[in-house]
């Protein structure tokens, strides 16, 4: 997902204050069944996309108020006060990165031709882990176009072990060769 | 010679066993949008300013905008293939194109690559296309001359080694001429020269590259080619590489010359590129680093200091006008960069006076120093004799009746006028120019009908090469009209003129 300017802002916020109040997995809960919450429930979504006036500010109060800490709950508020609603996916992602980051956790993907056994896998992110010394979690993505090998991907780095790569690669070597 | 199948699979399976399979960690982002020659690119986090990078199907891009949550790119190639999503890759190096004698003779793009059809360039060089000018104390005042073979503008507006002289004028009055003109001359100088043509058409650079090789100077001349219809990117980095092939000769202690034709059409590149990258618009919807972009380029031209081995970058830049409007945006901000400029006039060129400089308004600012002391000697009376002319010129229209002295300085003038047309492609050497001017300023012109001047000349060079042909050496050689020279010049002139007129 593209994260805005905008949501990274208020991620940035948000965290550090979760951060100062020491209550960063509170809020990464509360974040998290915030948009289930949503999400399940098309009427509270179209909702939210209203612009946010008293009576409505009220309704809110009585629906969420006691489910949330009362640093998210007023998150939210200043959220839907900037009509800004539409962010909170993005919010929750760069929120969640950041948090990676504090805890050293990387979430990395694997691309190959087809699905990885199970063993493999976990014996990969092993592998990854101990070479980039944190905490790994790897999901794995299925592309057939890649032909075969694999191609991993983190952040913003990417290391490209496809077998794709290989013959574009000897394409060029082969074309570069010529007289 | 019979090529067997054999002997190129046995070429392959060694390329290929010899392949070594290598693979690093890229640093990737992804289009989120594509058109109009720019790319917007989410991620590449640590990209660097104007850092090259790579698109998918072989496409390069430069970063030109870091903005907070996007990158902007100019890519030097087709968008047809890239689409929303594709991965973008970070090279790590900044822009860069081949640089060396390997580019000598070549017609290349402005990314170094070959059009010619040539063959591969094997460029064991590459410098980054912007490079940073020279400050002071690299640099020495201009003082060796870089002859155009152009009468009127080696005599009256001469230009030195290292300057930067604009050649300024409408639309098909002969400014190209004049640059092509002057790389043709720089034949056996030990110039090496650099024609740099932007969003031109392509069928008028085959005529410049047909007219250089048909002269012998593609010997010496690098083309870079960036056609109308290349996209706006390739356009706006053309002059950079240009000056780039031209700094590798300077730093070498050689001599270059580096045409920009021309720069307009650079600045409306340029102007494209950057409203598209949502740069705000200024004056004529100009960005506000205009200024900088033809600055910036044009300060590359220097000529160096002797413990760097006295090499030179000249830059002859173009500026096409509208109607004559010298006080346009464009035109204003590259009088003021360069020093000085040649003005072409339009109702000159019409007029039947080719090259339709206007001598009146052309400046060199610094040539002055670089002209050969015998040049100096005889331009002198000439730009004495036009002044007075053109004085006269206006007034004379009103009255016929006119003194003896004024009608003498008149036909003196139209004579003078005479002597310093040239036909296109045709540089003449520095010696022969003085002898001609020589011929005017002594007055042996002055009872020849005007119509017959041209012959005159002609015949009167013919002649000083086959019955005095040292006389033309020594002038080359000693680079100054003393007293015995100037006896036996005149005894010469004297001569001609008397069996001309018979």
């Amino acid at each position: 997902m593209i994260v805005t300017a905008n949501a990274k802002r208020y991620a940035k916020a948000l965290f550090e204050l979760a951060q100062e109040k020491n209550q960063v997995d509170e809020v990464h809960r509360d974040f998290e069944k915030f948009l289930t919450l949503v999400k399940d429930n098309s009427d509270l979504q179209s909702f939210l996309l209203l612009p946010l006036d008293q009576e409505r500010q009220r309704i809110i109060s009585d629906l969420l108020k006691n489910y949330f800490t009362e640093m998210f709950f007023n998150f939210l508020l200043v959220v839907l006060k900037n009509k800004r609603s539409q962010l909170f996916e993005q919010i929750f992602e760069e929120f969640e990165k950041r948090i990676d980051v504090l805890k050293n956790r990387l979430c990395a993907v694997a691309i190959t031709a087809f699905p990885l056994p199970a063993d493999i896998l976990a014996q990969m992110t092993r592998d990854i882990a101990d070479h980039l010394n944190a905490d790994v979690r790897l999901d794995n993505k299925v592309d057939p176009s890649i032909i075969g090998g694999i191609i991993l991907r983190f952040d913003d780095k990417m290391f490209n072990a496809s077998l794709s790569q290989q013959f574009k690669k000897m394409k060029y070597h082969l074309i570069q060769n010529q007289k | 010679m019979e090529v067997k199948a054999q002997e190129i699979s046995t070429i392959l399976k060694r390329q290929i066993e010899q392949y070594a399979v290598t693979t690093e960690f890229e640093e990737v982002g992804e289009i989120i949008q594509v058109g109009d020659g720019i790319a917007r690119v989410y991620g590449l986090e640590n990209v660097m300013s104007s850092e090259l990078v790579e698109f998918p199907h072989g496409v390069f891009g430069m970063a030109l905008n870091l903005e907070e949550d996007n990158v902007g790119c100019i890519l030097f190639g087709s968008e047809k293939y890239l689409k929303e999503g594709d991965p973008v890759k970070r090279t790590g190096k900044v822009m860069q194109v081949p640089v060396g004698e390997e580019m000598v003779g070549r017609v290349v793009n402005p990314l170094g690559q070959p059009l010619d059809g040539k063959g591969p360039i094997k460029a064991k060089e590459f410098y980054q296309i912007e490079r940073k000018a020279l400050g002071v104390v690299a640099r020495q005042p201009v003082k060796e001359p870089l002859q155009t073979g152009i009468k009127a503008i080696d005599s009256m507006i001469p230009i030195g080694r290292g300057q930067r002289e604009l050649i300024i004028g409408d639309r098909q009055i002969g400014k190209s001429t004049i640059a092509i003109d002057t790389i043709l001359n720089q034949k056996g100088q030990n110039v090496y020269c650099i024609y740099v043509a932007i969003g031109q058409k392509g069928s008028t650079i085959s005529k410049v590259v047909k007219t250089f090789e048909e002269h012998g100077a593609m010997e010496y001349t690098t083309v870079i080619l960036s056609a109308a219809n290349d996209p706006a990117p390739m356009q706006y980095i053309a002059p950079y590489s240009g000056a780039a092939m031209g700094e590798y000769f300077r730093d070498n202690g050689r001599h270059a010359l580096c045409v920009y034709d021309d720069l307009s059409k650079h600045a409306w590149a340029y102007r494209q590129v950057s409203l598209l990258l949502r740069r705000p618009p200024g004056r004529e919807a100009y960005p506000g680093d205009i200024f900088y972009l033809h600055s910036r380029l044009l300060e590359r031209a220097a000529k160096l200091s002797d413990e760097l081995g006295g090499g030179s970058l000249t830059a002859l830049p173009i500026v096409e006008t509208q109607a004559g409007d010298f006080s346009a945006y464009i035109p204003t901000n590259v009088i003021s960069i360069t020093d000085g400029q040649i003005y072409l006039e339009p109702s000159l060129f019409y007029g039947g006076i080719r090259p339709s400089i206007n001598v009146g308004l052309s400046v060199s600012r610094v040539g002055g120093n670089a002209q050969i002391k015998a040049m100096k000697q005889v331009a002198g009376k000439l730009r004495l004799d036009l002044a007075q002319y053109r004085e006269l010129e206006s007034f004379a229209k009103f009255s016929s009746e006119l003194d003896k002295a004024t009608q003498a300085q008149l036909s003196r003038g139209q004579r003078m006028v005479e002597i310093l047309k040239q036909d296109q492609n045709k540089p003449m050497p520095v010696e022969k120019q003085i002898a001609v001017i020589f011929l005017g300023t002594q007055g042996c012109l002055d009872l020849v009908p005007v119509h017959q001047i041209q012959r005159m000349e002609h015949e009167f060079l013919q002649y000083i090469e086959t019955k005095q042909p040292d006389l033309l050496k020594r002038i080359a050689e000693t680079k100054e009209i003393d007293d015995n020279l100037q006896a036996q010049l005149n005894s010469v002139c004297r001569e001609f003129s008397a069996s001309f007129n018979e």
